[in-house]
């Protein structure tokens, strides 16, 4: 499993996805999915960066892994701000307003039209979203 | 990425290339919100583009509104059929002027 | 050490640590890591008992012993690869032992090193397993632990050879340093080696990162060794006194007997010519009349003085004598006794005399009537009388075991010895110079035929007593004292502080570790999961605040998700209440039948429908799929149906109210979230739909009599994704009798325990199966197939339901 930690901020999204697609090529990856793979981590990275740490600049981690058995990638967004579940939009931390973080509705629509499988977690203080791709 | 713009007649061609994303979407619409105001006839090439995500169709649709409110014409072409098939999930080949 | 043997202790001391290296790589990198614990264990165990079996083979001889680093091998394997295999090494090493004497190892230690070797295999075995918990041990602490197996090793040398003490103390004092040595850093590097190879750092880790065990381990080892450093130190010291009281003590008895020897022959010998003389001159009177010179030549020697009642010297052999007033020299004064008839007899030492104190003379007198006489040896003559007997006095005089006693003459002239070395010369040795260099009766270290010695000296009638001990011999058994008390106290450290880490490791981090596992699995979100460790009083005490702490937590808990749960529940009523229940209207319409629900995965879900009559002549009918669950997504869920209602009954087309809806879904969609809807107006004249679709799946459709099918027309973007999209308006036609069915992705995307997907082939084959029967069965019988499909999987998404038939109008 390989993974990179980058700042949140907007400009970063580039080396996250040459970083991601070095990886993708390693793996045979259809240029398909890494064109789809490469949209819905631009959707999901510029969520986190605009919303995840409430205006502040925080750390984006990133893990690619080869689910060889399947055929598919696995990849996890890691964040430390705020607990949100982009997928539901319910905030596992009932404090805080929707309003502090959302994705796009458009955004969002193209994540899970693309991915074959995104999911949300949130465990010691760390948002986890993991998408799943066929390669 | 890259804006690139050449004079085809009547029409301004605008060659996007590279990737079309949150990072580079505020330039492009930088770059169109000022030529919307100047040209009648926007080409959008995107022979050259590696992918587009929401913040890139905002873009577009902001462009392609613009265009329709003051009767110019946009029109989108040589997408790749990674980037038609973005068109195609999102509706936008319903409005869009795809050659 | 020769330089080949300590290249032979090197190598020795090297084998164990190789092996380390070669088996972590084995691990690592072979299929040999995945053998399974035992297999792996003999094998280790075996090639670490030929390493043992190496160290006694290519061993080196010393006093009848082998010294070598056979002991490391089973500790090194037992620390590091587990405790098995340093027992198998370890019995290898010390079965191989004890047969080795029959090919000519020493046979001397054969059952203590034996037994050793044994032993430190089941040692290295019980430390991994009870102090360090199958971990590796710091290398400060691997040094240690080689180092007190050595200990052990040569502490059953001893207990083992009880009846041959001395020859157990020469062999564990030369083997001490070697194999502690040896086989402390064999361990040592081994534990380092090992370190590096997982990449571990030597150096301390920082307090916070330290367990308390560790933490402990360090103090108790300090304090430890402090301890022993003291106690060594002390007994050292007392023993040291001890012994040179003892040395003292022993030098000066040997000395006072030789003295006591020499003062007695002389005095016997002079008193006895003395005796002669007197008897021989009679009275003073007499020996005014004789001649004294022949007297004393006759006796052998060459002064005779008699003494009157006076005390004057009347006649002497030496003229100058006469008329001398004994009374006036402390020397001459000595003789006046006998005189008043106290005493008969006196013989003084030789000494200078009170008449000329350039000379040394001994005197002895005896009284006779009127006076006494006196006569006196001069040097030579006291040496030619008394010389020969002084002579080998000392032949078969022992001090201790190898010391001796040394006599010589005034003139540094040995005249006894042990050897009876006569006449060599103390001049110009070491003893000599230290003889004068240091007071009569004191302790001195000096050397003698080339062997340091404690010595001492006196003097008597001109003579010097020199009474030697060798150094070794007189420290022997301060060194065995010493030597044997550090081994036993290395022992009882070593064990006590075993012992009392393994309390602490017990008594305290262990229930530490239960503790934090309870509370790791209560932060995990199990709150049912109790500490309960009681193994002494404040871990009672602390469990029981825990427990307390989480019961009292669970109940907020409880009550604050009573409390969701109530909020939830109005929720789902107000939601429930929008939906439309109530599928005919009154006055009754007979021209379509119509059913829908929903089901939502959560209390509230996210997907809805709505059916409406515009007019008398159109039905509306839609069925929609917010993103997302929960009380947002509901929330979402009443906006959009409020909105799209509203447009409908503006009497806009499902197109223009679908692009409308997006426009103010979008301007108010702070929560940016999107919705699915599939909108169609019938009517109900002529079975005309006309619809829009916004990412929704598409409806399934039937004749009267006929099997279903997709009605697939390409979706627009769903609502609330971008402002300003167009939606575009379809047609369709339904028949009398025609069914159209709408169902959201809860449906198609219900999956069961085997990850399966219900599919729209499934979907199809249900409704197929129920054409014919009413709307109300088909939306039930399809639910029902969903639930039967998904089994005990969970349902993750709300599923919805819509059927639609046409019946037509009668009169048309």
């Amino acid at each position: 499993m390989m993974k990179l930690r980058v700042k949140s901020t907007i400009e970063n999204v580039d080396l996250l996805t040459e970083f991601v697609n070095e990886q993708l090529e390693g793996m045979d990856c259809s240029t398909r999915a890494m064109t789809q793979i490469d949209i819905a981590l631009d959707e999901l990275f510029s969520n986190i960066c605009n919303y995840a740490y409430g205006g502040k600049i925080g750390h984006v981690t990133v893990y690619v892994e080869e689910l060889e058995d399947e055929g598919a990638v696995r990849i996890t967004l890691e964040d430390e701000g705020i607990p949100f579940d982009p997928l539901s939009h319910e905030d596992p931390d009932i404090s805080l307003g929707l309003k502090d973080r959302t994705i796009g509705g458009l955004g969002i629509f193209m994540v899970k039209r693309t991915m074959d499988d995104v999911s949300y977690e949130y465990k010691d203080g760390l948002n986890m979203l993991t998408v799943v791709k066929a390669l | 990425m890259e804006i690139t713009k050449s004079q085809e007649g009547e029409k301004l061609v605008v060659l996007v290339s590279g990737r079309l994303n949150t990072g580079t979407a505020p330039q492009l619409d930088a770059e169109l919100s000022t030529l919307v105001t100047q040209q009648d006839a926007l080409v959008l090439d995107f022979s050259d583009l590696a992918y587009i995500s929401s913040a890139g169709l905002r873009v577009i649709l902001s462009t392609q509104k613009a265009m329709s409110r003051k009767k110019g014409s946009l029109v989108v072409r040589n997408c790749k059929p990674e980037i038609l098939e973005v068109f195609e999930m999102t509706g936008f080949v319903d409005f869009l002027t795809i050659e | 050490m020769a330089p080949e043997t300590v290249l032979q202790f090197a190598l020795a001391t090297m084998l164990p640590v190789v092996a380390t290296i070669a088996f972590i790589l084995l691990q690592r990198k072979t299929r040999f890591g995945g053998l399974g614990f035992w297999p792996q264990q003999i094998v280790i165990g075996i090639v670490f008992g030929s390493i043992a079996v190496f160290g006694t083979e290519f061993g080196i001889n010393a006093y009848g012993a082998t010294m070598n680093v056979r002991d490391a091998a089973p500790i090194v394997s037992g620390l590091l690869f587990g405790g098995p295999s340093g027992i198998i090494a370890g019995l290898i090493g010390g079965i191989e032992r004890w047969f080795s004497v029959l090919w000519g190892r020493g046979e001397f230690t054969q059952v203590g090193c034996s037994l050793a070797t044994v032993a430190v295999g089941f040692y290295a075995a019980a430390l991994r397993k009870f102090m360090f918990d199958g971990k590796k041990p710091s290398w400060v602490m691997a040094l240690a632990i080689g180092v007190v197996a050595e200990v052990l090793h040569l502490t059953l040398i001893f207990v083992t050879n009880m009846d041959a003490m001395k020859q157990a103390i020469m062999v564990v004092r030369a083997c001490t340093m070697p194999m502690l040595l040896c086989n402390g850093l064999s361990v040592m590097l081994s534990v380092i080696a090992a370190m590096l190879l997982s990449g571990e750092s030597l150096r301390n880790k920082v307090p916070e990162e330290r367990a308390i065990a560790q933490t402990v381990q360090t103090s108790m080892f300090v304090a430890v060794l402090i301890a022993f450093i003291a106690t060594s130190a002390f007994t050292f010291l007392l023993q040291s006194s001890l012994s040179s009281q003892q040395v003292d003590e022993l030098l000066r008895i040997n000395i006072d007997d030789i003295r006591t020897d020499i003062d007695q022959t002389a005095d016997a010998n002079l008193l006895a010519i003395a005796r002669k003389a007197a008897e021989r001159i009679g009275s003073v009177e007499a020996a005014k009349t004789m001649s004294l010179t022949e007297l004393a030549h006759e006796l052998g020697i060459s002064e005779i003085d008699v003494v009157d009642n006076s005390g004057k010297i009347v006649v002497s052999t030496f003229s100058d004598f006469v008329g001398y007033d004994m009374g006036s020299g402390e020397q001459s004064r000595e003789f006046l006794p006998l005189l008043d008839g106290t005493h008969t007899e006196y013989v003084q030492d030789f000494q200078p005399m009170s008449y000329d104190q350039s000379v040394l003379r001994k005197y002895a007198g005896v009284a006779i009537g009127d006076g006494f006489v006196q006569v006196s040896y001069n040097e030579q003559e006291f040496q030619a009388q008394i010389g020969s007997q002084i002579v080998g006095i000392t032949s078969n005089r022992h001090v201790g075991e190898s010391g001796s006693v040394i006599v010589c003459n005034a003139h540094g002239q040995v005249v006894s010895s042990l050897n009876n070395a006569s006449s060599e010369s103390l001049e110009n040795t070491d003893l000599g110079a230290a003889v004068k260099a240091n007071a009569p009766n004191t302790v001195f270290k000096s050397t003698y035929d080339g062997t340091p010695v404690f010595a001492m000296y006196n003097r008597t009638e001109a003579y010097l007593v020199i009474a030697i001990i060798p150094q070794a011999e007189a420290e022997f058994s301060r060194n065995t004292a010493v030597l044997v008390s550090s081994f036993m106290e290395i022992l009882v450290f070593a064990a006590l502080f075993a012992v009392i880490y393994y309390l602490i490791k017990r008594l305290v981090v262990d229930n530490i570790r239960r503790i934090n596992a309870t509370l790791g699995e209560i932060t995990a979100g199990d709150l049912n999961a109790s500490v309960d460790v009681r193994s002494n009083e404040e871990f009672a005490s602390l469990s029981d605040d825990i427990n307390e702490t989480v019961a009292a937590l669970k109940r907020a808990i409880a009550e604050a998700a009573a409390r969701i749960d109530a909020e939830l529940e109005y929720a789902r009523t107000i939601q429930r209440s929008a939906l439309p229940m109530v599928f005919q209207t009154y006055p009754p319409h007979y021209d379509y039948q119509i059913y829908a629900s929903m089901d939502a995965a959560k209390e509230v879900g996210g997907d809805f429908y709505d059916l409406y009559l515009l007019d008398d002549d159109h039905l509306v009918f839609l069925i929609a799929d917010v993103s997302g669950k929960g009380i947002p997504a509901a929330m979402f869920m009443m906006q959009a149906k409020t909105i799209l209602k509203s447009l409908a009954e503006a009497g806009l087309e499902p197109d223009e109210v679908l692009t409308h809806a997006n426009d103010e879904l979008c301007a108010n969609n702070e929560a940016e979230m999107f919705v699915t809807v599939w909108m169609g107006i019938l009517d109900l004249r002529t079975g005309n739909v006309k619809f829009a679709n916004a990412g929704h799946n598409p409806p399934a459709i039937a004749h009267a009599g006929g099997k279903f099918s997709f009605h697939v027309v390409r979706p627009n973007l769903v609502l609330a994704g971008m402002e300003g999209i167009p939606y575009k308006l379809h047609e369709l036609t339904l028949q009398p009798g025609d069914t159209i069915f709408l169902y959201t992705d809860g449906v198609t995307e219900a999956t069961d325990t085997n990850d399966e997907l219900f599919g729209e082939d499934r979907l199809l084959l249900s409704l197929d199966a129920r054409e014919s029967q009413s709307v109300e069965s088909i939306c039930k019988g399809v639910h029902g197939d969903v639930d039967e499909f998904v089994g005990d999987a969970p349902q993750f998404d709300d599923i919805t339901v819509l059927a639609l038939k046409y019946v037509g109008r009668k009169d048309k």
